[in-house]
């Protein structure tokens, strides 16, 4: 918790200058702070994770928070050969794909979720006609990423959006690097034919 | 004519292609793929509108803003104890840690044994030898002894006292124990109490600086984690950044 000036300081030295690992050692210690520091640094990225794979901000947050809790109950699992944050994008991966499993029904179509949203602050940097183009394409992309199976899903949004590279996505996954590529592959071209069918005009760039 | 998804047949190096295609490449490997590229137009293509769908894929932008989340773990009764601990100042650990030695010691070697001469007891501030000869002697002398008549009633009555004097104790162990947890159970609940107390006025202030239209989102948010029941979290709020001073 954060309480005053001091352990603001400590907070943000912890923040900068302590590793990942050391900060799992100090949480398994007993000190909670070393754990928030943790959230702190890694609920951007799993967010971000989770709102590409999801589509909404507000499963995004579930996920971000289901992971969170996961991580910090099973801490003691983690095996310090991977990276930690390898093993949070693995809880966040199945937290994602244990809540589709759950609640399929529940969850929003991507056509609902843009209609309730209506949160984004008026662009004033893009006249009107541009900003409308652009969000076209980027709902037809969020389209035909959400067709995609979930397996390739993953992949190319680790890889175009978190910026992991081969062998990270691979260790997060428990699969070989060949793997990896194959369904990036794969994924990428099924997303090439289904932008292609949703009239997204790949030629004009 | 060939289209470049019927290619991909034709040329069989997609992992070279996807490798290239992302910089993940000796430049050793990249210039090897860029010869091939100059003699293979499947693959030229192919590249192409890899490229295309990855300049379609940045055309969506991050349009939702990461929350900062609160966590509020409720910790294990070992966990609060170790963090109680932690928030002592030297002498108070050295006393309390001086303490819970002499505790577990003397219940560690609480030692009950059920054998042929009864019920022996043996607890950490006496040897087990010096135990069992108290104990068993006077269980002993009435055999040794040529079992006078007057003597043999005495018999069943050490062995009613013996396990009467093993349950008493064993009873008293376990008094303790519960007394040590419930002081325990007493403070950490005193702890978290406090910090609820201290969480709760965080958020009250922070819910005065909302406007009405974020007032009602949190209410929302506040019912709807109350109907997601999970039993190791209190409760969880996602703050508006704003709120938080970020701007």
């Amino acid at each position: 918790m954060i309480g005053n000036r001091r352990d603001q300081q400590e907070e943000n030295h912890l923040m900068v200058e302590v590793s990942d690992l050391e900060l799992v050692e100090r949480t398994l210690e007993g000190e909670h702070q070393a754990f928030e520091v943790l959230v702190r640094r890694w609920e951007g990225p799993i967010f971000s994770l989770a709102y590409r794979l999801s589509g909404s901000d507000e499963e995004a947050r579930d996920v971000c928070q289901e992971t969170f809790l996961a991580a910090f109950r099973h801490l003691k699992s983690f095996r310090r050969e991977a990276k930690f944050s390898s093993w949070l994008y693995r809880i966040a991966l199945n937290t994602w794909r244990s809540r589709q499993r759950r609640q399929p029904a529940e969850s929003m179509s991507l056509e609902e979720e843009t209609e309730t949203r209506g949160f984004d602050p008026p662009d004033t940097a893009n006249p009107p006609d541009e900003r409308l183009l652009r969000d076209e394409r980027a709902q037809l992309v969020r389209r035909a990423l959400a067709a995609l199976p979930a397996e390739m899903r993953q992949v190319i949004v680790m890889k175009e959006y978190e910026g992991l590279k081969f062998h990270e996505i691979a260790e997060v996954l428990g699969i070989p690097v060949s793997t990896v590529k194959t369904r990036l592959y794969t994924g990428l071209t099924l997303l090439r034919r289904r932008l292609e069918g949703l009239g997204f005009s790949l030629g004009k760039e | 004519m060939t289209t470049p998804h019927q290619s991909a047949a034709i040329c069989d190096r997609r992992a070279e292609l996807v490798a290239y295609l992302y910089g993940e490449v000796t430049p050793a490997e990249a210039a090897s793929f860029e010869r091939h590229l100059q003699t293979c137009p499947v693959c030229r293509a192919e590249l192409d509108g890899l490229q295309t769908v990855r300049t379609a894929l940045q055309s969506w932008e991050m349009d939702a803003v990461a929350p900062r989340l609160q966590l509020v773990i409720r910790p294990t009764v070992w966990q609060a104890w170790r963090e109680f601990f932690a928030l002592l100042p030297r002498w108070g650990k050295l006393a309390t840690g001086a303490a819970a030695v002499v505790l577990v010691i003397s219940l560690a070697n609480v030692q009950i044994t059920i054998g042929p001469h009864g019920v022996l007891l043996s607890t950490g501030w006496l040897t087990n030898s010096e135990t069992a000869h108290g104990l068993r002697a006077p269980a002993v002398t009435p055999t040794a002894s040529g079992a006078a008549p007057s003597q043999t009633p005495t018999l069943p009555d050490d062995t009613v006292l013996q396990h009467a004097a093993a349950r008493l104790v064993a009873e008293m162990v376990a008094t303790q124990s519960q007394a040590r947890d419930a002081a325990l159970e007493a403070r950490i609940k005193a702890i978290l109490d406090a910090r609820l107390k201290q969480q709760r006025a965080e958020l009250v202030q922070l819910v005065n600086q909302l406007n009405r239209e974020q007032r009602l989102q949190l209410a929302t948010w506040i019912r709807e984690s109350e109907q997601r029941a999970s039993p190791d979290l209190l409760d969880l709020v996602s703050n508006f950044s704003m709120v938080e001073g970020d701007e």
